[in-house]
């Protein structure tokens, strides 16, 4: 799996953002993902005010087409691209987490959670918030066959997702620019910070 | 006295093996007495209530009762869910922090209307669940579903708190999952039936699982359950707890038996008074009168009818024997929200304590006498009763008492006994001795009446006999000292054997004489004819000696014995520190002026004397003599034997 996020500033010029990187509120980000085919893919993210929410899930586009979805143009392509819109930082600072999450098996017990995050109220919540929290931490258990170590790398140089090649930058950054690269068999997940300051 | 008889190596010795006994027996049989004990503690739940100290009910308890009025009212004992689902929207809209909702939705009981309810907890989002876990392996050996959220609970290390197996019975899966949160309502009653005490926490696949009551109190103050620390089975600490009338957080021991339980410091038997936030189901859903606001406020709602009972919702408990087991839950709620508990003192305390008791009451038997060793020792009993009791009412200390009462009231019975075997031992010692002063007749009148020791006497007519040896005190100034004390001491014994005899009183010994007199019984007055009798066998008595001494080639043995008879005054006599049971009158010196007056072997009386014996014995005149004290002449007389 692929993944990459780029921020704009208001001048409107692209840049990588790393692991941890510290931003200001009304920063333009943008995630660009790719994973393999097949896979089930998931893009939770938890706020700096620890709320859940589920930014991308491939049951969508499993379950009807997703025009930012490349894959969808090329049923032959071994990988599929995705990518998010452009999210704005709001004035809500502190840790914002995403959670990528590509999978070989559908995990159910996660996406139960995360609906009945989405019905809970009160106090309910946030036993579902610490349950995600923990299903997070232990997404291979959810596996049937126990998965390979993974890695995690940052490629020397981004390369570009997907089909379209404008915007392309001198330094080759595009809207569409994967930064990083994890491996792993059955799962992969990674968790990307940004410091929102 | 007492101290000196009594052997302290003895009393402790004895005390030891008693007290071992005891706790022997108690180890061995540690539920024999169980039964009591639990009817102790329950006393002093009743004495504290009596004495209105009960900890007063948090306002931010709240109970919804469906009581037996909100059964009679909807003419309904069971209600449909969707009753129930608007009941927690009615409690909801009261915005409380928590419902700790004490009612099982299981799903084989009736599936319908089963969404009403999951939605109207969802909606409530923090409303309290209950189930029910197995502790044998055996009897639910399934593992705990998924829904109940394990996971996110603290990690237990194995043996820090009582082991459970699978759900037995738990709600809804669906309530499961959106309840706020789960907790174990198990209750186990003590040998009696009452329920006390209540579980805090269990461990279940690992992970610590609260009880209901902690599982709501958590949820109400928002405290994070990974804060406990589990030291051992039967301690547990709450770190932070927002306990107390401040909220402030602190650290809140939890002070628990043995098993992990928490006995509950109930705040008294079902009563408004005692339960001021208590409403009636029924009059939430008509919302008659308004409904109450909650905010901030952990609300129990559970079904307190008694048509409930057979669902064991109901149950005994120190002070009501009939009470909704939703308020046990509430009450021990409220022990953490106050931070008043019920605090077990260990069993320690109790050994120690008695040891201490039972020195004091050993001490007391050895060192006291029997009216300060009772109260000694029945002051210990009645002091550490009130100790337990008061301790209890004031502090909620709750001191063991049999272990403490038993061993005490061993040793008190075993020092008592000890201590009456040792005096009457004693009492025959000295009995035997006085024997050798004071006549058999006056040491059984001293027996049967103690009042004889009292200093005074009172005047009788008693007769007087006055003995003497002839010419002791040439015989005294020839013989070897160890020959005239074996003299003595033979002529003594067998004379004070044969007063005795007679029912005479040895006064006292004066040299070689004797002094003793007779009293007579009532108005019967034989007290001359006992004395003449006993004078003539003494005089046998002296002749036998005689002819003893004589082959043995000693002091030829002879005495002169003078009886009189009149009025004189008997009893205890000289200064406090030294009396004497004795007699003082003229008689008495009568009596000794005929001895001296006398032949060797002979018995001389005086008038009074010959006329009480005069049908009884031959006497015969010597005519009137002077003696010396007296201004009169005394007429005299011999007495020569028996009438034939």
């Amino acid at each position: 799996m692929r993944y990459g996020f780029v921020g704009k500033h208001e001048d409107h010029a692209l840049f990588v953002i790393d692991e941890g990187a510290p931003l200001k509120s009304g920063v333009r980000v943008k995630l660009n993902f790719e994973y393999p085919a097949g896979a089930w893919l998931y893009v939770c993210y938890l706020s700096s005010n620890g709320i859940y929410s589920l930014l991308f899930t491939s049951i969508a586009y499993r379950d009807i087409s997703s025009l930012s979805l490349t894959s969808a143009q090329d049923t032959d392509a071994e990988s599929v691209y995705g990518s998010l819109g452009w999210l704005t930082l709001d004035q809500n600072t502190g840790t914002e987490t995403f959670f990528l999450i590509a999978s070989v098996e559908r995990l159910q017990v996660f996406e139960k959670l995360i609906s009945n995050y989405d019905r809970a109220n009160g106090k309910s919540r946030k036993r579902f918030a610490k349950r995600i929290s923990q299903a997070l931490e232990n997404l291979p258990s959810q596996l049937a066959e126990a998965p390979n170590i993974q890695f995690v790398k940052r490629l020397e140089k981004p390369v570009i997702g997907g089909a379209t090649f404008r915007e392309l930058t001198d330094d080759g950054l595009s809207e569409h620019s994967l930064s990083h690269e994890a491996t792993g068999t059955h799962i992969i997940h990674v968790a990307f910070t940004i410091d929102h300051q | 006295m007492e101290r000196r008889i009594l052997s302290l190596r003895t009393l402790i010795l004895g005390n030891a093996l008693v007290l071992a006994l005891v706790y022997s027996l108690h180890a061995l049989f540690p539920t024999a007495l169980l039964g009591f004990e639990l009817k102790i503690l329950d006393s002093r739940f009743q004495a504290r209530q009596a004495l209105g100290l009960a900890p007063a009910f948090s306002e931010q308890l709240v109970h919804i009762n469906i009581d037996s009025y909100s059964k009679d009212q909807s003419g309904d004992s069971l209600w449909e869910k969707k009753v129930y689902a608007k009941l927690i929207q009615e409690i909801a809209k009261g915005y409380p922090e928590a419902i700790a909702c004490d009612i099982m939705f299981v799903e084989w009981a009736d599936q319908a209307d089963n969404a009403s309810v999951v939605n109207a907890v969802i909606e409530a989002g923090n409303l309290v669940s209950p189930f029910l876990f197995s502790e044998t392996a055996d009897a639910a050996s399934q593992p705990p579903p998924q829904a109940m959220g394990l996971t996110i609970n603290p990690r237990l290390a194995p043996g820090s708190a009582r082991h459970a197996t699978g759900v037995l019975v738990g709600p809804i899966e669906d309530l499961m999952e959106h309840s706020a949160g789960l907790g174990f309502v198990n209750l186990s009653p003590d040998a009696d039936g009452v329920i006390r005490r209540v579980p805090v926490v269990v461990e279940m696949s690992g992970a610590l699982v609260p009880s209901f009551f902690l599982q709501a109190l958590a949820i109400q103050l928002d405290y994070d359950l990974e804060n406990i620390s589990l030291v051992d089975r039967s301690h547990i600490i709450l770190r932070d707890f927002p306990a107390g009338s401040s909220g402030s957080p602190r650290d809140l021991p939890l002070p628990l038996d043995e098993d992990g339980n928490l006995i509950v410091n109930f705040s008294g038997p079902l009563s408004l008074k005692n339960y001021p936030h208590s409403y009636s189901a029924w009059d939430l859903l008509k919302k008659t009168p308004a409904r109450p606001d909650f905010s901030g406020k952990l609300v129990f709602l559970a079904d307190t009818s008694p048509q409930n009972s057979q669902y064991g919702d109901i149950s005994p408990m120190p002070l009501d024997n009939a009470f909704p087991r939703a308020y046990i839950w509430s009450n021990a709620a409220n022990s953490l929200l106050a931070g008043a508990f019920v605090t077990p003192v260990g069993y320690g305390f109790g050994v120690i304590t008695a040891l201490l008791l039972c020195t004091l009451v050993v001490l007391a038997a050895w060192r006291f006498n029997t009216v300060w060793f009772g109260v000694i020792s029945l002051g210990s009993l009645v002091f550490y009763s009130a100790i337990a009791f008061g301790s209890f009412a004031v502090a909620g200390w709750l001191l063991p008492v049999l272990s403490v009462l038993l061993p005490l009231v061993g040793v008190y019975l075993f020092s008592s006994i000890y201590r009456y075997a040792q005096l009457e031992h004693y009492e025959g010692v000295l009995e035997g001795s006085l024997k050798s002063y004071l006549s058999p007749v006056l040491m059984d009148r001293i027996k049967s009446d103690p009042g004889l020791l009292k200093l005074g006497g009172n005047r009788k007519r008693i007769t007087v006999l006055f003995s003497d040896i002839v010419d002791f005190t040439s015989f005294s100034d020839q013989a070897d000292p160890q020959e005239i004390q074996d003299v003595l001491e033979t002529h003594f014994s067998d004379a004070a054997s044969i007063i005795f005899a007679e029912d005479g009183i040895v006064d006292k010994y004066l040299g070689d004489g004797i002094l003793a007199f007779f009293e007579n019984d009532g108005e019967n007055l034989t007290s001359a004819v006992r004395a003449t009798r006993c004078a003539l066998r003494m005089q046998e008595r002296a002749i036998e000696l005689d002819r003893l001494y004589r082959s043995q080639n000693r002091f030829p043995f002879a005495i002169r014995i003078g009886l009189a008879t009149g009025y004189a005054s008997v009893g205890n006599i000289g200064p406090a520190e030294k009396i004497d049971y004795t007699v003082i009158g003229s008689v008495v010196n009568l009596a000794s002026r005929l001895q001296s007056g006398g032949e060797p072997g002979s018995v001389v009386i005086e008038k009074d004397t010959g006329f009480f014996i005069k049908d009884k014995y031959h006497i015969t005149s010597l005519g009137q003599r002077a003696l010396k004290g007296f201004a009169d002449p005394v007429e005299v007389y011999v007495v020569d034997g028996s009438q034939a």
